[in-house]
């Protein structure tokens, strides 16, 4: 109870602090429909089910493309990290009880927890969790979150419970690579269930929640592991999750009761609701960016004056209040709440400065911009076309799918592109593969040598203010070249019905679901 | 002997060259499954190694005809984002499907058969106007639109039939009509118009016939006539309709899946469509061709039960 208590006036205020007067009344609503009463006591028993946009992708962290959706939030129940991380950044113990950084910094060991089984009887150790990393680290294998682990060169077995991870300078992010959400990363699988090459259809891990069935596009169904190791959890029995790719039809499977709790970042539901006297909201502001990269390779946008132009004639405020009814954040940075810059210097709206700059340029400037082929994206590219119709540039829209997407991004052959920047527990090190000029996730084909160097300076950097300093310089000289168009913070909004309890945002991606009671 | 080998020949060439169309159509398509199975953190060397890996660096011919061996072999294959068999991939699903689409066509006939005969009987009445008014409205609305009606209003209002979702036979008959209820009363509402019309008009002519006027004249009472002596020679256009229609059909299924999250092959081929998984894409398109062509070969055979003068002139139909 008071978890929703606190979530509803965090959206609230939330909602206040982005648009002052225009969601006052809705702020007003919110505030007088606060529950209130002392937490009660945990619920067991019951099934909860929760609606997701997409379905999983798989299990295994080298053939799954993603830990997306649904299948996101099960990985999350079913394997288990070796430890989490508490809101002011503490290691606190799941699979690892302790995590000590050598004098050099340069290797960490481990301590495991003992007496712990994966759901096939397996028995956790220290050969379960080196033989996962090794997969990972095998370049044999593709692991396609290899390249945020550049400074990890081993992950070696000293004592049965006991592992050594090897890296070859000191290097700050290592704690969020073990603590992280993003992927498979952190999620100790069953070594037998991966070696029988079943692991990414029927996942086993050590977690509260056993994988029971995987019935692609419909649903998700876990059982409450009876002999979890922490003794007291899971309260529910079951979980089902239930991907529905229809916004409409989510939204209708939630408020007929059909499912307890879902996902959405449609401004016409999270406004119905947010005052909705039945359900609690709960907002997830991640770190990242939504962006339109802009190709700086490929002319007329390997000009950086032209690329200015563009982003001072880019009114974001006024893409995200007619797209997004003013539910997601502005950003300038990609940094989320992680840290906090100030000012990044990113073009402000001016058109006058944007219509200066193309006259310097001197040529005419016809671009086209490739977006998804769904309303939102047709609408981000009416909106392109429209702003930049003030400063002569002509925009021509083309709707791509996914794949089609990344292609064009991947292969450089793009003007403008929809694009993310992704949120990870520690944002350097997509700031790293995003913007170094080595590397193949730099799509934008940005180019700066300081740039390179700062990212260079962070990764190496032991001292926190150092590092944090030099991240935002890293952003104010990405911002100062323009490759790409902010078009809002990633935030995302979980209702669930007012009998869910227990319900924790977390400040990062997922809703920690394994907490969760039903109210009888 | 020599006509079914004729037609199972003339299928055969049909699902051949559906296949190879569409085959043709989704390597012509931008985007490339590479950039998907490979994700978001993968480098152009990565995603040239996935091509080679999923062969699709080798000319597309080569691909189709590899692809046709496999399939002549029983095997469709397997899915090129999640590895899974798309043959499972379709079996777990194909039920579902299937039960929409029949359930769907019980209820278009429900309505179809009584308001076409209803029409017929009263033609150019207030009757057989009102129910055509009626037909014409239904028909104009898309079935993406009906179905949101139709969850609106018996879901969301209501609240006496689920939104979403699929319950299988196994968690019991009631649950399970329960959730395929709306999905399939949205295709046919719209679907039961052409088969009302095809079979008013039909059913005009034939009660214009001599042997009606015979049966009138012994004194048989109206609805013997119009359901024993009317009806059987009038629905030949409608079995037509009906084999015809079945492309239509699947096509419904395919938004009404989406809508209602139904576990279908017409989720499951929007899904491949969008993920380029190719392999997945063209074993549906194999099941939704042969599956058409199948039942258009079954209702011409039904043709001879339901007119004596095709099976005694043995009639190409």
């Amino acid at each position: 109870m008071m978890a929703a208590t606190i979530n509803r006036q965090r959206v609230a205020a939330a909602l206040f602090r982005q648009n002052g007067n225009r969601y006052f009344l809705t702020f007003l609503a919110i505030v007088l429909l606060l529950p209130c009463g002392a937490p009660a006591e945990p619920h067991y028993g019951g099934t909860l089910s929760m609606a997701h946009e997409l379905d999983a992708a798989g299990f295994d962290a080298i053939k799954a493309r993603a830990a997306i959706g649904a299948g996101g939030n099960a990985a999350s129940l079913i394997m288990e990290k070796l430890f989490e991380r508490s809101a002011q950044g503490e290691l606190i113990p799941i699979l690892g009880l302790a995590a000590t950084p050598s004098a050099d910094g340069k290797t960490w060991t481990v301590q495991l927890r003992e007496n712990v089984t994966f759901h096939d009887g397996t028995p956790f150790n220290a050969d379960a969790v080196v033989q996962h990393w090794q997969r990972l680290l095998n370049p044999e294998n593709r692991y396609r979150g290899r390249i945020f682990l550049g400074p990890i060169l081993s992950v070696e077995k000293t004592e049965p419970h006991v592992v050594q991870f090897n890296l070859k300078h000191p290097w700050i992010p290592f704690t969020t690579v073990l603590t992280g959400s993003r992927g498979f990363t952190s999620r100790i699988p069953s070594p037998q269930a991966v070696a029988n090459d079943t692991q990414n259809q029927a996942p086993v891990g050590t977690g509260p929640y056993v994988f029971r069935e995987w019935k692609r596009g419909d649903r998700i169904v876990m059982e409450k592991n009876p002999s979890y190791w922490q003794k007291g959890y899971p309260y529910l029995d079951r979980i089902v999750l239930r991907p529905i790719s229809d916004h409409e039809s989510r939204y209708a499977a939630l408020v007929s009761g059909q499912v307890d709790m879902m996902v959405t970042d449609r401004p016409v539901h999270v406004t119905k609701l947010a005052v909705h006297p039945d359900f609690a909201t709960y907002m997830l502001e991640r770190a990242g960016a939504t962006v339109m990269a802009m190709n700086c390779t490929k002319p007329p946008l390997n000009d950086a004056r032209v690329r200015r132009a563009i982003a001072h004639a880019w009114h974001q405020q006024k893409y995200i209040r007619a797209s997004f009814k003013d539910i997601v954040p502005r950003c300038e940075d990609w940094y989320g709440r992680q840290l906090d810059c100030g000012d990044v210097d990113y073009p402000r709206h001016d058109l006058e400065q944007a219509r200066a700059l193309m006259a310097a340029y001197g040529r005419p400037v016809e671009i086209e911009y490739i977006h998804s082929a769904t309303p939102r994206g047709r609408e981000a590219g009416v909106i392109l076309q429209q702003m930049l119709k003030e400063i002569d540039v002509r925009v021509k829209a083309v709707p791509s799918d996914f794949p089609g997407i990344m292609k064009q991004l991947f292969s450089k052959q793009y003007d403008i592109c929809s694009w993310l920047i992704p949120d990870f527990e520690d944002m350097s090190l997509i700031t790293m593969a995003a913007f170094h000029s080595k590397s193949p996730w730099n799509v934008y084909g940005f180019a700066d040598p300081e740039v390179d160097r700062l990212l260079r300076k962070q990764r190496l950097s032991t001292d926190p203010q150092v590092r944090a300093e030099t991240l935002c310089t890293i952003a104010r000289k990405v911002n100062a070249g323009a490759p790409f168009l902010y078009l809002y913070g990633r935030t995302f909004y979980v209702f669930a019905h007012e009998k869910v309890k227990n319900i924790t945002v977390p400040d990062h991606r997922m809703i920690p679901l394994a907490d969760v009671w039903i109210a009888p | 002997m020599a006509l079914v080998a004729r037609k199972i020949s003339r299928l055969l060439v049909i699902v051949l060259a559906v296949s190879a169309i569409t085959f043709m159509m989704l390597n012509a398509l931008p985007g490339d499954v590479a950039y998907v199975v490979g994700g978001e953190e993968a480098s152009e060397a990565d995603i040239q190694a996935i091509r080679h890996a999923l062969g699709l660096d080798r000319p597309v011919a080569e691909r189709y005809l590899r692809w046709l061996y496999r399939i002549a072999m029983g095997d469709l294959g397997h899915s090129y984002v999640n590895y899974a068999p798309v043959s499972e991939a379709i079996l777990n699903r194909l039920p579902v499907t299937i039960e929409l689409i029949v359930l769907a066509q019980i209820m278009a006939l429900l309505l179809a058969l009584p308001a076409g005969v209803i029409c017929a009987h009263t033609n150019r009445s207030l009757w057989d106007r009102g129910i055509t008014a009626t037909a014409f409205a239904s028909l104009s609305i898309p079935s993406f639109v009906m179905a949101f009606l139709l969850i609106f209003c018996f879901a969301l209002k209501l609240g006496w039939l689920p939104a979403t979702g699929f319950a299988p036979l196994s968690e019991g008959l009631g649950r399970n009509l329960k959730s395929i209820l709306l999905p399939a009363f949205s295709i046919a509402l719209i679907e039961w118009v052409p088969l009302m019309r095809v079979l008013r008009a039909d059913m005009i002519q034939t009660l214009k016939e001599d042997f009606i006027l015979m049966a009138r004249a012994k004194g048989m009472p109206t609805w013997r006539i119009l359901l024993r002596d009317a009806l059987k020679p009038s629905s030949l256009t409608l079995i037509t309709i009906l084999g015809l229609q079945i492309g239509h059909w699947i096509g419904a299924a395919v938004v009404v899946e989406t809508i209602f999250a139904l576990p279908g092959v017409g989720s499951l081929l929007v899904t491949g469509i969008f993920s380029r998984d190719y392999l997945l894409v063209q074993g549906c398109v194999l099941i939704i061709t042969v599956a058409y062509v199948v039942i258009n070969a079954l209702v011409d055979m039904l043709y001879t039960g339901l007119d004596p003068r095709i099976r005694r002139e043995g009639l190409n139909v």
